[in-house]
């Protein structure tokens, strides 16, 4: 600490600093000795596992590299595995989308930087292995035969050593230096993927023929004969992201607006893009028009409920304001059930910002500020209005979300489903916290009778009984949108639990300072407790995202067209691929598993990140 | 003393915790500016006392006026005196998520609607009055407690109080970090501010303190002047008490 108690000047007798004594000495029969066989039990129990594992290797091996194995199932239907039967004339919508996830994704990467390095020695050494076991695996002892025929073997085998040669010789050359020396892990990501775009023009492989003898190679296809240059082409978008990204990241706003972009892009490219819907201009317009009215008006009324002068007559306003738009729902407007439900929204909105006007406003600068939030608001919320309402021009897809199908629908329905749940589930504990008891014993009641059935009897429930309980003019809503309530629905539930358990583990003293600085019930949730209870709860939260995931994989249980049931319902019933249960589960696997990966990594980060705050 | 001249009048203030009862009827009259000192053994209801004056504990019977505003269970005078009266508490109470400059800002822009700039100009200003004005962009957790402490009252000053309360501020210290927040009350108390401070620092209380009370069982034993208290106590259990802890 700089304020020492004692001046300089006097001779304290502050004992020297040493060296630390030398290290033992490093060497890889050292530390096996020391980690490994440390003790006779932990003799047997190394023993074990390796034996385990090369077993498990082995296994593996064989499983992929058997002959009868048909890889070539999922590897042809890879398309319809991730966007179902979208049209053919429209498929340079996907191509956009997976550019700007790509762009998004490298911008990502150089600005929350993973800066995690890989030294030269780590990575060669890693390719070594990689080349040497792809070879090994196709000439070696294994006796296995991939695509049984002709020279292939010994091409793919031959293709292994130079990847083995090449690791070995950068490890000679680099010598000493290749333990210092690092490469960044998204400079790797980016090479690998342009070897992955160079290989799509290169790499050509047998399309087997109709013959008795199961496998014949008539004619050598490039594996991606349509793909090769829209996947050149987004590969390289996605570098130029990371360059962009490289070069702004020292702007003190980018991370904020990257997350914007992130939460923003799935329900902009669905709606708006993917879902192709076909907006009526004239009434679009007309929409518009209310909309700009909306604002205006709602700016003047926010001005003056939450002017410095305002007061309590403010308040007043706003709740009377809420109570109209509550009586509005129940009042038929008009014929027009579009219209209606947009004016309802509209009132409604802008009573919420109205309560919130005396707390984040007070003064004229904040109160221009939350003006100009609503203003903004309005748009976003017409401008969404207008594409959500429009039918899909897509042919042969009804509304809801049935134009998506695969590992694009997946996504869609987790991505949905998370941002959904997130605020309700906040809502719900703070309204278990509440002091009013109906508001408490509702949301218990909710919590607990939610949480005490399981989720894929609540999907059905959405899918079958829904109809019964939602008015005749929602009874057309498609089952994916069903499907999206009911997982919202279902993981709001649990993650109010876990939001209560973060507001449970704050010191009381936080609640007493609030108090003690005059804040209201609202500033004391905003800005002391509820950052406070999330940050603690990220662990958990998280998991849930991540199973929750996960759990739309029972989409396919209730008939959807999710990338689980096209692998294991669809694909294994195509004349040519009867029976490939066994590579398309595992294809799935491969699919699902590096966003939920890369999930629990982002949120290891994110708790190293705010761990700064903490204590 | 002259009623208008009272920042805090309290009339036969009565406190129960369940069955138990804390407080027995208090009567005590604060002038604007003074020092009031406030000791007594542990659960003898002092602290008890300043935390019903902004209402973090309610009061059952009796009055509590504090700047000609009585304190009753309506929500906007709560929140109205709360602005006027600042706190400091044993534990420092920081918000960990917060910096030091926006623990301290956060009471001005957010309930006192101040404009950022100032408010930091503020905070700022208080933050070399406590002496640490280098560490205002670190987190709470990385301060000493003496440090945090400091802040704290830089956070409760900040809000422009006419009061302030403190509730034994530095008994969550370390012996050597004590002096340097006593330091920071005393030159409070120079300038001028009405504090009410629970403690047990008898130097402090002989030093600063306009009047001193003496709390036991709930109800004021015996109060006077730092001179009357420490050379000649009237009440027998008063006496008891210096002796045990000088």
């Amino acid at each position: 600490m700089d304020d020492k108690m004692y001046p300089k000047s006097i001779d304290l007798g502050v004992p020297e600093q040493m060296e630390p004594p030398e290290p033992p000495p490093a060497g890889a029969v050292l530390w096996a000795k020391k980690n490994l066989f440390s003790t006779p039990f932990s003799s047997i129990l190394t023993l074990v596992m390796v034996g385990g594992l090369i077993k498990f290797l082995w296994a593996i091996a064989k499983f992929v590299l058997i002959e009868t194995r048909q890889w070539r199932a999922p590897a042809q239907n890879s398309r319809l595995v991730m966007i179902q039967g979208y049209p053919q004339e429209e498929m340079w919508r996907i191509w956009l989308t997976v550019g700007v996830v790509l762009f998004l994704f490298g911008m990502t990467m150089a600005v929350m930087g993973d800066r995690r390095y890989l030294s030269v020695k780590t990575l060669a050494r890693g390719i070594m292995a990689g080349g040497g076991l792809l070879a090994l695996a196709f000439v070696g002892p294994t006796g296995v035969e991939a695509w049984g025929h002709g020279n292939l073997r010994y091409k793919i085998a031959g293709i292994g050593l130079i990847i083995f040669l090449i690791g070995f010789a950068w490890l000679k050359i680099k010598g000493e230096a290749a333990k210092e020396e690092t490469i960044s892990n998204a400079r790797v990501a980016a090479v690998v993927a342009l070897l992955f775009a160079a290989n799509l023009w290169v790499m050509k492989a047998p399309v087997t023929g109709e013959s008795s003898e199961g496998f014949v190679a008539d004619e050598w296809l490039r594996i991606a004969s349509t793909t090769y240059v829209p996947w050149t082409i987004v590969v390289i978008i996605g570098i130029l992201g990371y360059f962009i990204g490289n070069a702004v990241k020292e702007h003190p706003r980018v991370r904020g607006v990257l997350v914007a972009w992130w939460l923003l892009s799935v329900p902009v490219i669905v709606v708006a893009f993917i879902r192709k819907p076909a907006i009526d201009w004239g009434a679009a317009g007309v929409q518009l028009g209310i909309a700009v009215v909306f604002a205006a008006i709602g700016y003047l009324v926010l001005k003056w409920m939450g002017g410095p002068k305002t007061g309590e007559i403010g308040r007043l306003a706003a709740s009377l304001l809420m109570l109209a738009a509550l009586i509005l729902l129940f009042v038929p407007l008009s014929e027009n059930l579009t219209m209606a439900r947009y004016v309802r929204t509209f009132v409604m909105a802008l009573a919420v910002f109205g309560l919130l006007s005396p707390t984040f406003g007070g003064t004229d600068v904040n109160v221009r500020r939350l003006g100009r939030v609503w203003i903004i608001t309005a748009l976003a919320l017409s401008v969404t209005f207008i594409f959500v309402s429009s039918p899909s021009a897509l042919p042969g897809t009804p509304d809801g979300m049935d134009f998506l199908g695969g590992f694009a629908l997946t996504i869609t329905v987790a991505f949905f489903a998370i941002l959904l749940s997130f605020p309700l589930g906040i809502m719900l504990a703070l309204g278990r916290n509440s002091t009013l008891p109906l508001l408490r014993t509702l949301c218990t009641a909710y919590i607990e009778l939610v949480r005490s059935v399981p989720l894929i009897t609540w999907l059905f429930a959405a899918i079958n009984l829904g109809d019964f309980f939602l008015p005749e003019s929602f009874r057309t809503i498609g089952p994916a949108v069903r499907a999206v309530a009911a997982l919202t629905l279902f993981a709001a539930a649990y993650f109010a639990e876990n939001v209560r358990g973060g507001l449970q583990a704050l010191p009381r003293g936080q609640y007493e300072a609030a108090d003690a600085l005059g804040m209201s019930v609202v500033q004391k949730t905003a800005l002391i407790t509820m950052p406070q209870a999330l940050k603690a709860v990220i662990p958990a939260l998280v998991g849930m995202v991540i199973s929750l995931y996960k759990d739309t994989s029972l989409l396919a249980i209730i008939g959807l067209f999710d990338i689980l049931y096209i692998l294991r319902n669809v694909v294994p019933n195509q004349g040519q691929f009867i029976g490939s249960f066994m590579e398309n589960i595992v294809i799935a696997a491969v699919i699902y598993w590096p966003l939920a990966f890369m999930m629990s990594r982002a949120s290891m980060r994110l708790e190293e990140k705010l761990g700064l705050g903490s204590r | 003393m002259a009623e208008e001249e009272s920042i805090i009048k309290c009339r036969g203030v009565k406190k129960w915790f369940g069955d138990f009862q804390a407080l027995h009827g208090i009567d005590v009259d604060v002038k604007e500016g003074e020092v009031l000192v406030i000791i007594g053994p542990s659960g003898s209801g002092k602290s008890t006392f300043i935390r019903c004056i902004n209402r973090l504990e309610a009061h059952q019977e009796g009055q509590i006026i504090v700047d000609g505003i009585e304190l009753t269970n309506d929500l906007r005078n709560i929140e109205k005196i709360r602005s006027e009266v600042g706190m400091v508490f044993q534990s420092f109470n920081l918000f960990p998520h917060l910096t030091i400059l926006d623990n301290i800002t956060l009471g001005p822009i957010w309930v006192r609607k101040e404009p950022k700039t100032e408010a930091e100009e503020y905070a700022m200003e208080l933050l070399t009055r406590v002496g640490i004005p280098e560490q205002h962009d670190k987190y709470p957790g990385q301060l000493s407690g003496g440090q945090q402490q400091r802040v704290a009252i830089a956070r409760a000053l900040a809000m422009k109080p006419r009061v302030m309360l403190f509730d034994e501020p530095t008994s969550a210290l370390d012996p050597e970090m004590i002096s340097e927040v006593l330091d920071v009350m005393k030159e409070l108390a120079r300038s001028g501010m009405t504090m009410l401070v629970v403690t047990h620092e008898m130097g402090f209380a002989r030093e600063v303190a306009d009047r001193v009370l003496f709390f036991d069982y709930g109800v004021v034993v015996e109060e006077g002047t730092p001179e009357h208290f420490f050379t000649n106590p009237q009440h027998d259990r008063t006496k008891l008490f210096l002796s045990q802890i000088l």
